[in-house]
């Protein structure tokens, strides 16, 4: 007859090798799974440097210079498009002041006609000149492609 | 009394023999014969094999808690994990000041093939040349049919020809995983960058001058080139080219207060991927350097550092007049001005017309020894100290003698490269302190080395004579509204073999911007000019470098947040006149310039 004791290392022992068995295998299976998330991250790396290396060929200046002059109206900055704060004139007196829409107001709280603004002057002494004022509707000048 | 003892393993070994005795202690197992020793031997058995069982178990149990409980091993593996989580790039990437990608690794995959596991020769070629149509089939064929275990057929796949070829399904073909040098700007920078070859070794450049450092070190080498001016360069110097129907140029745009060399460029470039052999006449190799490599006498932008050297000396002051009416006789040639005039100049005079016979009467003031004394500390005596294998020697004269000294007072005698210019051209209009050129970007900006090569006073005067140039002299074609350029053009014949040859010129322009308080060093050179008709046949410095200069500046100027100013502003005006006369007629119009012009002075 074996004893209870011996009974109860063998069941301790079983168990173990057991628990051994699985965490081992267990251990293994996430072994594997690691190289493969560190392929795949070698894999995405490689493909960052690639989109760089693209990115960087398709912001090539001269092919955006190209681009921009097929499809776009824009310019080189030239110095005179450039202004500091101080070389702007001084506000006119007599001009009203533009109206600005408040941040924040909620809706239906005040129309925007109803927020007070500055007093425009009776009467304007000067009549807006006809150069300054807007032509009616849109008016394209420019042709796309245009040399310049 | 029960007398019923067990023993320790419960079994009743002596139970037959217990029965009554008369008070006499017996010993309770009595074994007798052959079984007391049976017993005995079993007793020690069982003592060894549970011994052996304990230290066996033991040394499980142990081990198992050395795995699971206590870390910190030395063999711990996940070290070696970490190295394969990053891609592994033999070489660093090249960066601009921007962190724009100048120079990266790809992987890529090259094809090769087995000969002797190839099937059917004709058919493998047919398939691949399909595929890749670039690959010849007589070559091909004769690598199929060889011998060998191991030939190349292409390297440096393109992801989509691998898989083309992946599909043709043809045994044999096996894929070599390598890495490939990408230069992004193509020809931009070629000549700065350089290239590499196969094998990743740098053979030209920064990635000659850095291969030890690229290979070792995977952070970006960031450099101090940046590809905006790069590509303006490029641009204005090739329509240069085109325009002026020269074989080259060069230009260069240098921060004076760092030494960083922003834009270079050298007219004709190549393309690093498929880098042009050398070519032994350095005038049509589109290798060649002229920037850095190339020396050239450079003609009247010399004359900035005679009047430096001039000024500085104290012999000569900015009132002094020269005879400049006769022609000089040095040996066999006479000099000339190009423009002669009947009476005596002052040294803003001589300047700003560009007197060769004026600069040599400056010159004669302070002597050969002086002025070889003065082109040693603007560093035109030693190779440049730029992070490039393409540096070339001036070539200088051996002894200075006195004619020497004559035809170096106006760029001739005396070769440099267009980075001795700009570098000695930035420390002079400095404030006199020259940084040393570099194509690194400064880390540290407020810790630049330089050294003192004028005087503050000097410097100044420096800055008024070159604006002079492009507000009355002969480089009124650089001017740019709003950046207010200094500057001074110079043309020189070129010098083949042992003589100058007619109609071969160089003409360039070296500017600064914005002269009352520089920033940049703008330099320019055409090599081999012809005038054209809107030229009216000159093809000098100050009708072909001068307006290439100012159509760079005009563009690179708003890029490099250079403040604008009102050219015409009479604070300006006064600020940069060189004999700054009474203020008294000035003063009416100053007070009625409103305030909103007053930008001039305002510096950052």
């Amino acid at each position: 007859m074996i004893g209870k004791s011996t009974i109860v290392w063998i069941a301790v022992s079983c168990a173990a090798s057991g628990i051994l068995y699985q965490t081992s295998y267990k251990a293994q299976e996430q072994e594997q799974q690691l190289a493969r998330l560190n392929r795949a991250i070698v894999a995405e790396q490689e493909a960052i440097q690639v989109l760089k290396a693209e990115w960087a060929y398709l912001n090539d200046p001269t092919r955006l210079e190209k681009l921009s002059a097929e499809h776009l109206l824009l310019q080189p900055t030239r110095a005179a498009q450039i202004a500091t704060l101080a070389s702007l004139p001084d506000k006119d007196p007599n001009q009203p002041a533009p109206f600005t829409p408040i941040p924040g107001r909620k809706p239906g709280s005040a129309r925007p006609d109803m927020i007070e603004r500055a007093p425009a002057p009776k009467a304007s002494p000067v009549p807006p000149a006809p150069s300054r004022r807007q032509p009616e509707g849109p008016v394209i000048l420019a042709k796309y492609g245009a040399t310049r | 009394m029960t007398d019923i003892n067990y023993s320790l393993t419960g079994f009743d070994l002596a139970g037959g023999d217990r029965y009554g005795q008369g008070g006499r202690a017996e010993p309770r197992i009595r074994v007798n014969g052959r079984a007391a020793g049976a017993l005995a031997m079993g007793k020690s058995r069982l003592g060894v094999m549970m011994a052996a069982f304990t230290l066996a178990f033991g040394a499980v149990g142990a081990k198992l808690v050395d795995a699971t409980v206590s870390f910190g091993g030395p063999a711990e593996p996940t070290v070696a994990r970490a190295a394969s989580r990053t891609m592994t790039n033999s070489r660093a990437d090249i960066v601009d000041r921007n962190g724009v990608l100048l120079a990266t690794s790809l992987h890529t995959a090259s094809l090769f093939a087995d000969p002797k596991l190839i099937l059917d020769a004709g058919e493998a070629v047919q398939k691949l040349t399909n595929v890749l149509p670039e690959l010849d089939p007589q070559t091909l064929m004769a690598d199929l049919r060889s011998d060998k275990r191991f030939v190349w057929i292409k390297r440096n796949l393109s992801p989509r020809q691998q898989q083309e070829v992946f599909r043709l399904g043809i045994p044999g073909l096996n894929f070599q995983r390598e890495e490939r040098r990408v230069y992004p700007q193509g020809n931009l920078a070629a000549h700065v960058v350089g290239f590499s070859g196969v094998d990743n070794h740098g053979l030209m450049g920064i990635e000659q001058a850095f291969d030890t450092r690229l290979k070792e070190n995977p952070e970006p080498l960031r450099l101090s080139i940046d590809v905006r001016l790069q590509h303006v360069l490029r641009k204005e110097l090739v329509n240069a080219v085109e325009e002026f129907n020269a074989i080259g140029a060069a230009g260069i745009v240098m921060d004076v207060r760092t030494g960083e060399i922003m834009g270079m460029v050298s007219v004709p470039d190549f393309d690093p991927h498929a880098p042009p052999p050398p070519q032994a006449e350095q005038d049509t190799d589109p290798r060649f350097n002229r920037t850095t490599l190339g020396v050239y006498e450079m003609g009247s932008t010399f004359k900035i550092f005679n009047t430096a050297m001039a000024l500085e000396s104290g012999k000569v002051r900015l009132q002094d007049s020269f005879d400049t009416t006769r022609p000089i006789k040095i040996g066999r040639f006479l000099i000339k001005d190009y423009h002669p005039v009947n009476h005596w100049m002052d040294v803003a005079d001589i300047f700003k017309e560009s007197s060769n016979i004026g600069s040599i009467k400056m010159a004669e003031q302070v002597g050969p020894s002086a002025q070889k004394e003065f082109m040693g500390r603007l560093g035109l005596l030693r190779q440049a100290g730029l992070e490039l294998p393409e540096r070339g020697w001036p070539m200088i004269p051996n002894p200075w003698r006195e004619v020497n000294m004559m035809t170096i007072s106006f760029g001739h005698g005396m070769s440099v490269s267009p980075v001795h210019l700009v570098q000695a051209v930035g420390g002079v209009v400095n404030g006199g302190v020259m940084h040393p050129a570099t194509l690194l970007r400064r880390e540290n900006p407020n810790e630049v080395p330089g050294t003192r090569i004028i005087s503050e006073q000097t410097s100044v005067t420096m800055r008024k004579l070159m604006r002079l140039v492009v507000t009355e002299g002969t480089a009124s074609k650089a001017d740019v509204p709003g950046y207010v350029v200094g500057g001074k053009t110079g043309t020189s014949d070129k010098v083949k073999g042992r003589g100058y040859v007619t109609n071969a010129r160089i003409s360039s322009f070296a500017g600064i911007f914005p002269a009352n308080d520089p920033r940049y060093v703008v330099y320019v050179l055409v090599d081999e000019p012809k005038g054209n008709k809107k030229t009216f046949g000159f093809a000098t410095g100050g009708w072909v470098g001068a307006p290439t200069a100012g159509a760079i500046i005009a563009q690179i100027g708003p890029l490099l947040g250079v403040k604008p100013q009102d050219n015409n502003s009479p604070e300006l005006i006064q600020a940069m006149s060189v004999h700054p006369g009474p203020l008294a007629p000035h003063g009416a119009q100053v007070a009625a310039v409103p305030a909103s012009l007053q930008v001039g002075g305002e510096e950052d």
